[in-house]
């Protein structure tokens, strides 16, 4: 009796193989599984991950990065995302609870969705289930150096956008280095040691500027498109799946907004909010109203595609099926059409991302900027006037941008490839 | 497992009366599509294409009633029509006494649709390819049921794959990993997930290769036996016919020419659009003489039908009064209807 007991525990693979059919979880499961299984307590997994986070994030980074010498307080202002140190351990927990959150919601939809995840064959063999369609986007995504390389950037440019306080130098406000001149600073220094990027006109730290306007371009880009997606695709469903007047009605709406001159209109509606009689839209942060104006007027290419994709899918025999087994409109629509339709979306989303990023910093170089709010197109329009003996201040913002839509571009893409690749051909 | 009747919860059908009324009649059904032109502003409507021109056709529980026609000719559409895919131009659809096509609250359309399937053509196209089979055949259960517990309906999705032949673990696969066989026992599966009465099948055999016709026939006949199903099977193929259904209706261009037991059509031909038909059949043993009726000219556009019988400018009987007077579809003999002025008995 004890000898059997002895054999079962000592093969863990078997064991951990037999949880993970019995909870119907995937072979794949983390490292923090198996020492769940250990221990036969599934939930221990989230207090592990927790730990994980809490050690990596809480205390890893900012004694990492005192290591390197970046202090996180600088002219006695702390740069934390809340700003005092015990605000930035509340974030941290709570960046660790999100994380676990999530986890946890993934696990409770699994269980009401009941994905089944494997099946015993009648031969006795385990049969798992087989991967989805999006797991062989992404298996064919891996294969392209390219397609990692940018996604790579990608992230590593969002992670940039949410961490920059924590790698400044120096405040991107302040002007320290103005009283600093024996040291490299003042005034329109040249790039040096201690202030990597040279100082723009006020005094004021580049380097810390730089990476303190990736937040907003990728904030703009992505909520923006966020915006435009929302619109084009509720939109374009809509006029694809109904069709008749509520097509015509909406088909010559997106006409009138493809004929609009973008620019002219945005750089009409920025100056309407900032500087308009209506005063209470002049309290709408810069960033939002540039997120306003490219969303409002960036969905009609997309609502064409929509459109367009769901007539083509509309036809097809799996939607009248799903008619005839009395599957409502709605169910039609989010199930058997969007799913199908995903691939090109996703594409017009990346690449309208960069197209967001382009449109915010060209709004900002032409003036429509606030001076208040740090971004790169801002930074290159203040540079303008120190061109000819200062060209670092607008080459270095330049360069960012180039180098961020690139980064996008690439992702449109490869994603694109990856999605469907019949489009490359 | 709790039988599905208990889930029902309106009862729509009590006054009919099974024995006495077929369970489908198509009463005098129309369908035209309007071809439109469009000018810079306004489009209009230019011709109709006349997809189905006035159809009478009845099923009777419990029985296959084929129909056969060429490609073209409305089977297609008459099908799409009657189970509500399309709105009828003129003429109305009675399933079990009660117009489909009246205003119905959500529920008693869902009731409708619970005992009236269909299983489509291509089995490429009719299954989204997003889904895992689990998904798509529970997705009748969702619709129709959706206090049933997942379990259950995950019992019952395993048992109706059993029924058409599938193992338990083909539930976690995806439509792009089955064969055009084993994709169209799919769809028969979804469609019979919640254990309809009548099922069209819209040439449910004609993408697949001959062997695995055979099967998917077989397949049907058990199943219709299993379930007590009605099934209208729309074929042009005459063989396929005369293997599975009681009763034929001949169909040419949107109109029924002949429509009679099986067995009749082959040994009493009526129709000389059936005659020519059926002489087009190939028989296996080349001793046999032929006399094969070969039809002159085309199928007649459906957007400018000939007037009188749609078949006159092609029949080898046609007379003065076919251009003139449509031939209506009457009962020559018990359970043989034929629309033509000259029937052949």
């Amino acid at each position: 009796m004890q000898k059997t007991k002895k054999t079962q525990k000592g093969s863990f693979s078997k064991r951990l193989n037999n949880y993970l059919v019995e909870k119907r979880l995937p072979k794949s499961m983390s490292w923090a599984g198996a020492l769940a299984v250990l221990w036969q307590h599934y939930y221990l997994n989230y207090i592990v991950q927790f730990l994980g986070i809490f050690l990596i994030f809480g205390i890893g980074l900012p004694y990492g990065l005192m290591a390197f010498g970046v202090s996180m307080s600088v002219d006695g202002v702390r740069l934390g995302p809340i700003g005092s140190p015990y605000a930035y351990f509340i974030y941290v927990i709570i960046v660790a609870l999100v994380w676990v959150g999530v986890k946890v919601g993934w696990r409770y939809y699994k269980k009401v969705t009941g994905k089944k995840e494997m099946i015993i064959a009648k031969d006795g063999t385990l049969r798992e289930r087989s991967p989805s369609q999006w797991t062989l986007v992404w298996r064919r995504y891996r294969k392209n150096k390219v397609a990692v390389l940018s996604a790579t950037l990608v992230v590593g440019i969002t992670l940039l956008a949410i961490i920059y306080p924590l790698l400044m130098p120096f405040s991107p406000v302040g002007t320290t280095p103005l009283f600093d001149a024996w040291n490299g600073g003042g005034s329109l220094a040249n790039p040096n040691l201690k202030y990597p990027g040279g100082t723009d006109i006020l005094g004021r730290d580049e380097f810390s500027r730089l990476l303190a306007g990736s937040e907003v371009s990728l904030t703009v880009g992505l909520f923006s498109t966020v915006m435009s997606v929302l619109i084009g695709v509720t939109l374009g469903a809509l006029a694809g799946y109904y069709r008749g007047w509520t097509e015509e009605v909406i088909m010559r709406i997106t006409d009138m907004f493809l004929a609009l001159p973008f620019l002219v209109i945005a750089i009409l509606a920025v100056s309407f909010i900032r500087r308009g009689r209506l005063v209470f839209l002049r309290r709408i942060p810069q960033s939002v109203v540039i997120i306003i104006v490219l969303g409002i007027f960036g969905w009609a290419g997309l609502c064409r595609l929509v459109t367009a994709n769901t007539k083509q899918i509309y036809n097809l025999d799996y939607v009248n099926a799903a008619r005839v087994l009395g599957a409502s409109n709605r169910r039609i629509i989010l199930v058997h059409i969007l799913p199908n339709i995903l691939a090109p979306i996703i594409v017009i989303a990346t690449i309208s991302i960069a197209g967001g990023i382009l449109s915010e910093a060209g709004l900002t170089f032409l003036g429509l900027g606030s001076p208040t709010t740090i971004s790169w197109g801002q930074m290159v329009n203040e540079a303008q006037t120190v061109l000819k003996t200062n060209p670092e201040l607008a080459l270095l913002p330049g360069f960012a941008i180039f180098f961020v839509v690139l980064a996008f571009n690439l992702l449109g893409d490869a994603l694109r490839d990856a999605l469907d690749p019949r489009l490359r051909e | 497992m709790t039988s599905l009747e208990e889930y029902e919860t309106i009862d729509l059908f009590s006054h009919w009366d099974q024995k006495t009324q077929p369970i489908i009649t198509l009463d005098n059904l129309k369908k035209w599509f309007p071809v439109s032109q469009q000018s810079i502003l306004f489009s209009r409507v230019v011709a109709n294409i006349k997809a189905v021109d006035g159809v009478n056709l009845f099923l009777n529980k419990g029985e296959t009633l084929g129909l056969v026609g060429e490609s073209g000719c409305g089977k297609s559409t008459t099908a799409r029509v009657a189970v509500k895919l399309e709105e009828p131009t003129e003429g109305s659809v009675y399933f079990k006494g009660i117009d489909i096509f009246q205003p119905m609250s959500r529920e008693e359309e869902l009731a409708v649709k619970r005992q009236l399937q269909m299983v489509f053509q291509d089995p490429y196209s009719s299954l989204n390819p997003r889904r895992m089979v689990l998904d798509l055949i529970k997705e009748p259960f969702d619709i129709h049921y959706p206090d049933m517990l997942y379990e259950e309906k995950e019992s019952r999705v395993l048992e109706i794959l059993a029924k058409v032949g599938l193992e338990d673990y083909h539930a976690l696969r995806y439509p792009h990993e089955f064969s055009g066989g084993q994709r169209q026992r799919l769809g028969i599966a979804r469609s019979l997930a919640i254990h309809p009465e009548v099922i069209l099948l819209d040439e449910p055999v004609s993408a697949l290769d001959v062997s695995v016709q055979a099967q998917i026939l077989n397949l049907l006949h058990d199943l219709q036996k299993d379930f007590d199903l009605t099934f209208m099977f729309i074929a042009h193929d005459l063989s396929v016919i005369k293997h599975v259904s009681d009763r034929v209706a001949v169909m040419y261009l949107g109109k029924i020419m002949e429509m009679c037991p099986t067995g009749e059509l082959f040994r009493k031909t009526a129709h000389p659009y059936s005659v020519s038909l059926l002489s087009a059949i190939p028989r296996p043993d080349p001793r046999i003489k032929m006399d094969r009726i070969i039809l002159e000219g085309d199928v007649p556009s459906a957007i400018n039908p000939p007037t009188g019988c749609p078949f006159h400018p092609r029949c080898y009987k046609a007379q003065e009064i076919c251009s003139k007077v449509t031939p209506e579809l009457e009962e020559i003999e018990p359970h043989h209807y034929v629309s033509c002025h000259f029937p052949e008995i």
